[in-house]
């Protein structure tokens, strides 16, 4: 008879980890909780600065447009290529408005569930649970909320910028770039479906070795 | 994959205790002879284990010099 799988998160004290790297991974996670805080505060403060309309500042992605800056001798201007700059918009079209609130949603959301994973994680690990379906759960959880969040959020940023350069322009201005750095994205996914991969297989072993002598 | 569950009312039981007895050894001189932790002979011999390496094996029956069949006997299930 196959026995149903079962996820085991009994404090195993055989596999407990020593006292320093425990102390180490609370740090992450204590490092952890105050990160999620302050990315929901400062959503929240985000999403109500930008909810009257009016004068809102969006951070825009520029493709080196030319531009200048006081950096010569007493303050002359400089031609420079533009990277990145802070429009201030009078008022943004209503799917530019809410793109705002949905990106820092979609942020304040990804970070606090990934972090909460991992301090599910930690907690795991730092009772010597360390291979276990849960623990597969938790690496998955956070590493595809990671990727989710690592893609919408400059996707809406870049909604929001395209509006703003619709307004200040009058639908004149063309600035088409990519809002996520492919390459940064393709790194990023490699590692969570390694860290899946080490797991599930870890998981395996363990299962399979249990009762081993 | 996982090797299936075989279920015909009959247990793998290992009869460490009664070999020990009959030789007037310990589990921990047994230990230190094999090369085995106690804890992983304890598990054995109270029937805990679910795998067995064919080095323990060896290691055990020549230790209490007997048969791997003398050592571990098919039983009812209780």
């Amino acid at each position: 008879m196959l026995l149903p799988m079962q996820t085991n998160t009994t404090p195993n004290t055989a596999h407990a980890i020593k006292l320093a790297d425990r102390v180490s991974l609370w740090l992450f996670a204590a490092a952890g909780a105050v990160i999620a805080a302050w990315v929901a505060w400062s959503a929240v403060t985000r999403i109500i600065e930008v909810l009257p309309n009016r004068d809102v500042a969006v951070l825009a992605t520029f493709a080196g447009t030319p531009a200048e800056a006081p950096i010569g001798p007493d303050g002359a201007p400089v031609p420079v290529a533009l990277d990145q700059a802070v429009l201030t918009v009078p008022a943004l079209p209503v799917a530019s408005q809410w793109a705002i609130v949905i990106q820092q949603l979609v942020l304040m959301v990804a970070v606090i569930v990934g972090v909460a994973a991992l301090v599910w994680l930690i907690r795991n690990v730092a009772r010597g649970v360390v291979f276990c379906r849960t623990n597969t759960v938790l690496v998955a959880t956070a590493g595809f909320v990671g990727l989710a969040g690592f893609i919408a959020v400059p996707f809406f940023g870049n909604m929001a910028a395209n509006g703003g350069f619709a307004v200040l322009s009058e639908r004149t201005f063309d600035n088409v770039i990519m809002s996520v750095d492919p390459f940064a994205l393709v790194l990023w996914a490699f590692a969570v479906a390694l860290l899946c991969t080490v797991f599930s297989i870890g998981e395996r072993l363990q299962r399979d070795t249990e009762g081993l002598v | 994959m996982a090797p299936a569950e075989i279920e015909d009312g009959t247990d793998v039981h290992c009869r460490l205790d009664e070999l020990l007895e009959e030789r007037g050894l310990t589990l921990t001189r047994l230990a230190e002879i094999v090369g085995v932790t106690v804890v992983n002979l304890s598990v054995l011999k109270n029937d805990r284990a679910r795998a067995i390496r064919f080095s323990t094996l060896q290691a055990i029956c020549r230790a209490l010099d007997c048969e791997i069949g003398e050592l571990l006997v098919l039983r009812p299930r209780g």
